[in-house]
């Protein structure tokens, strides 16, 4: 039961870090980055975005994939065109760095907070 | 330095203040608490010293992580001042293997005060650093985009560019 317990919480913690590594990787980019700025307000299609590169075309698609992959992008079918807009929600979620400091402290002070206690019991 | 960038936590801790200062300053007692739950925290350096290291391994399944931190001020028994990153095997810092924005250093202060035979710790930590791609991206997203990313967005522009 305990054991089941633990694995869950890896298990958690695992897709979590998964999913965060992937939104940054996204961003990590500053084509991407670039893409996500100019689909911010409006919906764009695909050669209007590949036009203000310099780079070809199938390398802003594949840029265009991953951040669709990485859930920032949101994709429509109008006609022949594919139509981009950003979705940046899960980037407000992870970019708060000190939420997820106070997490590790929380735990640190938990556990000094027992380690204290046992260690003073022993006395 | 925007107070909602910095991370401030206090907890009172049942014991007096010399053990609470032994348990940061010692390897014996830091082994047995400092790493995440459930990880066997393995101590690679530890010099409790002005500008000496503690650099160590935490075994997490799946994401073996090290962890390294450099002492910059210490007062016994009252206050400890540190940077701590994420680090490689050799002990250089390098991003968190979770978020590529989460803050390369850190600099943590933790004072501790006695009252009453127990012992109050704050703790104070900020970033210390953004590299200028961050510091582009958000400003970026800031103009770009009036409203609805929340304020996240916000606070992060607005420190980036003073803790650059």
């Amino acid at each position: 039961m305990r054991n089941q317990i633990v694995t869950r919480i890896f298990v958690t913690e695992q897709l979590l870090i998964d999913m965060r590594r992937d939104v940054f990787q996204a961003i990590a980019d500053p084509t991407r980055r670039e893409i996500i700025q100019m689909v911010a307000h409006e919906r764009l299609h695909l050669n209007a975005i590949a036009d203000q590169f310099s780079i070809s075309r199938p390398a802003i698609s594949k840029h265009i994939k991953i951040l669709w992959e990485c859930g920032l992008l949101d994709i429509q079918q109008q006609g022949r065109e594919r139509y981009c807009k950003a979705k940046v929600e899960p980037l407000t979620e992870v970019s708060d760095w000190v939420e997820q400091f106070r997490a590790i402290w929380e735990q640190k002070f938990d556990a000094l907070d027992d380690y204290l206690k046992k260690i003073q019991k022993k006395k | 330095m925007d107070a909602q960038n910095v991370l401030k936590l206090t907890r009172t801790f049942d014991a007096p203040r010399q053990l609470v200062w032994a348990s940061f300053s010692q390897a014996e007692h830091l082994a047995h608490w400092w790493g995440p739950k459930g990880c066997h925290l393995q101590i690679v350096d530890f010099e409790f010293r002005e500008g000496g290291a503690f650099h160590y391994f935490m075994d997490m399944p799946n994401n073996p992580m090290w962890g390294k931190i450099t002492y910059e001020s210490l007062i016994e028994p009252e206050k400890i001042v540190y940077l701590s990153g994420f680090a490689n095997a050799d002990g250089e810092v390098i991003r968190a293997p979770f978020s590529e924005l989460f803050p390369l250093l850190i600099r943590s202060e933790l004072t501790l005060t006695e009252v009453d035979g127990q012992t109050i710790v704050q703790m104070q930590g900020y970033p210390l650093n953004a590299t200028q791609a961050e510091i582009d991206f958000f400003n970026g997203m800031k103009s770009n985009m009036e409203q609805g990313f929340g304020s996240t967005f916000d606070q992060l522009a607005e420190y980036l560019p003073k803790v650059a």
